[in-house]
């Protein structure tokens, strides 16, 4: 319901710059997800928008009007963290409805509200039960209808489901997903977890080091990373570094040492410019052909992982190489030791010039130190 | 070496049957993961092998001698507690020497210890720094560290990963696994994630209300889930709800709600019964066509989730029942789209069948 517009928004901690001139505009009805290495500055921006954190410098425009000095009462937001306490001598009942019920709303209006939020979430059968009675799911779930129930037409979550079971929260994802579609509401949802805001996220914001390094749709962040960092943090990746020793018009050949020689399909970098090639071990299909066609290595380790089966295959000068390959219903088809070759078509393998600072600190995930 | 059999055991507190007839037996430089919900008891299981806590009922027996009553500090065991607390003012070297120190060790052979385990969980160059200078990450990893720096051969491990960005968790997950193995430890390893369980375990022991539901190697309960809790907790499932209406030789034909047939190999059950099907997501596709039949089965796109290296496609069939397909990306020819008519299918063979449960189908996956 609340269009969103960032300008240049800055904030720093002393010496210490938390958000670095990050900008974005977002629609009406959109849902966006935050993702980044912990300390990039993820929950310093929705906590500006918020109201709670003020900014050192930059423009929070809600629907056209400013934002910058209104206390967050005043900014028509909810927001849910990841740890939510409920007043615990309170029902679920009276849990979402506190927030109406003190902003003086009428009680049919508020009744309303949160009947149809409590049916959406399907917690209509709970509304009696008290927070200590509730698993981790339902009491997430409670917050978040209490932080709907003032009727903020922008939601922030921040990392809602960290605490809660692997699979729970892949089902929660859903739920609050359709929740926020079938209310219309903006939502901006932060998460260290790149498969949740994939599945999520109408569009996905990569932050690094206080800094929008990429925003785009899940698909073309997955398929297209425009940065090393996004290729190595949303989704796996191996990295080869080579030399680009022939361009034409469909696709370049890339020299990485050690007779290993990629085909890309990505024709922007010169002969002999240096670069980094990207490959997500799922687009990499591997046979047991020794002497065949392709990079040949062996298999170094081998693990199951359910629906995939992941292989990490040991490539003369250059090291393990991840391959990922889909479920076989009997199981891992390579053993360790197999010699294997591996094929990858031009259009996954991603270039990108090589990093000035080297590509290991580039992949960097862990900001201290 | 550890041998380590737990018999027959049970802990209670109060009325809350914790650990309730829990029998296992773990080999020698096995890699365990206790696979479960929040308050399915895991934890209470490694403070019972660690001695923080006594059976109520049953042994606990490491090489062959029971240790109900012995104390953790005289068992062989390094225990690594969900909220590790690092030293805040020893360095990430002191923190890890620790151990072998008060064990006996002189300074210098504690100190090499602890650097050699330091380079194993790659912090070898951050030895001097103190615990607040590093990312949570890197604290989990000294306290993993540490943990191995103790020269005890069984390390139980309590979410070793949990504090970690998920990213970071799934390539810790690879090198906690191969840094076990190459010490010649054995680990009991406790999470709540399916697929970090799957990738590091020999074998996964999947623990509802204090109970072992299934114990067996990744490969074995991911495929022959021994029930339907199994099934639902450990990948992606669809479960179907049907009756069966037909058995020969070579399988059964179940009937779904409102006419709809499925095929299955399964032959041990009798015309008449109720079952639920289960079949797993990536052993399920979805085609736009209209041609219909047994095991193909016509609905609608609802939702079209990307998920990375998968997209999951979640259709309604006509006769209401949602049937999730997991397809990988690579294999994706147009994009699929919400509202979209079109047929989910799968092979007799990728069906398993299990009997309907009195209680329901709901109650009985239910995981919170």
């Amino acid at each position: 319901m609340t269009e969103v517009r960032v300008v240049n928004l800055t904030k720093r901690y002393g010496r210490i710059v938390a958000l670095d001139r990050v900008s974005i505009d977002i629609h009406d009805g959109e849902y966006v997800a935050i993702i980044g290495p912990s300390g990039c500055g993820k929950t310093t921006f929705i906590k500006c928008l918020a109201g709670i954190v003020a900014p050192t410098e930059g423009e929070i425009y809600f629907d056209g009007k400013l934002m910058n000095g209104l206390p967050p009462e005043e900014r028509g937001i909810g927001y849910v963290f990841q740890e939510i306490a409920l007043f615990p001598h309170m029902d679920v009942w009276d849990n979402v409805t506190y927030g109406p019920l003190v902003k003086g709303w009428p009680g049919d209006r508020t009744r309303r509200t949160t009947r149809e939020l409590l049916d959406l979430i399907k917690m209509t059968d709970w509304e009696d039960a008290h927070p200590q009675e509730l698993s981790g799911g339902a009491k997430q779930k409670t917050g978040v209808a209490r932080a709907l129930a003032s009727g903020s037409g922008l939601i922030f979550f921040d990392e809602p489901l960290g605490a809660l079971d692997a699979k729970v929260r892949v089902e929660l994802r859903y739920e609050i997903r359709n929740l926020v579609r079938d209310l219309g509401l903006t939502a901006i949802h932060i998460t260290h977890d790149q498969e949740e805001a994939l599945s999520i996220a109408d569009r996905v914001v990569v932050m690094k080091a206080g800094r929008f390094m990429e925003v785009g749709t899940p698909y073309e962040l997955y398929m297209r990373p425009r940065t090393i960092f996004t290729a190595n943090f949303v989704g796996e990746a191996n990295f080869l570094e080579g030399t680009v020793v022939k361009v034409s018009e469909k696709a370049s050949i890339v020299d990485c040492g050690g007779g290993v020689i990629l085909e890309s399909s990505e024709v922007s970098h010169g002969e002999g410019t240096r670069v980094v090639a990207a490959i997500r071990p799922e687009f990499v299909s591997m046979e047991k052909n020794p002497g065949g066609e392709g990079m040949s290595g062996f298999v170094e380790t081998v693990d199951f992982e359910g629906s995939t089966a992941h292989y990490e295959v040991t490539i003369r000068e250059h090291g393990l190489f991840a391959v990922r390959v889909p479920h076989i219903q009997r199981g891992p088809a390579f053993d360790v030791g197999d010699e294997v070759v591996l094929r990858m078509p031009p259009e996954s393998v991603l270039l990108y010039p090589y990093p000035e600072g080297g590509l290991h600190r580039e992949l960097d995930l862990e900001m201290k130190g | 070496m550890p041998e380590i059999r737990l018999v027959e055991v049970s802990k209670r507190f109060g009325r809350i049957e914790a650990i309730d007839d829990f029998n296992l037996e773990i080999k020698n430089g096995e890699y365990i993961c206790v696979l479960g919900p929040t308050g399915s008891g895991k934890t209470t299981l490694l403070r019972l092998v660690a001695g923080l806590l006594q059976p109520d009922e049953g042994d606990i027996i490491m090489d062959g001698r029971v240790v109900n009553e012995l104390p953790a500090e005289e068992r062989d065991v390094a225990y690594m507690p969900q909220q590790y607390a690092l030293f805040p003012h020893m360095t990430v070297l002191d923190n890890v020497a620790f151990g072998p120190l008060s064990r006996g060790k002189d300074p210098a052979e504690a100190s090499r210890t602890a650097l050699d385990m330091l380079k194993l969980v790659r912090l070898h160059e951050r030895a001097d720094a103190y615990p607040n200078e590093l990312s949570g990450g890197m604290q989990q990893r000294v306290a993993l560290a540490r943990g191995l720096a103790s020269g005890a051969k069984l390390m139980l491990l309590d979410e070793p990963l949990g504090a970690l960005d998920a990213r970071l968790r799934v390539e810790l997950r690879y090198q906690l696994k191969s840094m076990v193995k190459s010490l010649g430890l054995t680990a009991i390893h406790v999470t709540h994630d399916q697929q970090e369980a799957m990738v590091v375990a020999d074998r996964i022991v999947v623990l509802r209300a204090g109970r072992s539901e299934q114990v067996g190697t990744p490969f074995h309960v991911y495929q022959r889930p021994d029930n339907l809790f199994v099934a639902n907790f450990v990948g992606d499932t669809n479960f179907l709800e049907g009756t069966i209406s037909k058995v020969d030789s070579a399988g059964a034909f179940v009937e779904l709600r409102r006419g709809l047939n499925v095929r299955v190999q399964e032959t041990s059950f009798l015309a008449g019964e109720r079952v639920v099907l289960v079949i797993r997501q990536e052993l399920t596709s979805v085609e736009a066509s209209d041609w219909e039949g047994v095991n193909t089965l016509p609905g609608t796109i609802q939702a079209v989730r990307f998920l990375g290296d998968f997209l999951r496609i979640e259709t309604r069939l006509t006769n209401g029942d949602d049937v999730g397909a997991k397809i990988p990306v690579a294999n994706i020819g147009t994009y699929p789209k919400v509202g979209g008519k079109v047929v989910v299918s799968f092979k007799p063979p990728h069906v398993n069948v299990y009997t309907t449960p009195p209680r329901g189908l709901t109650k009985e996956i239910e995981v919170a």
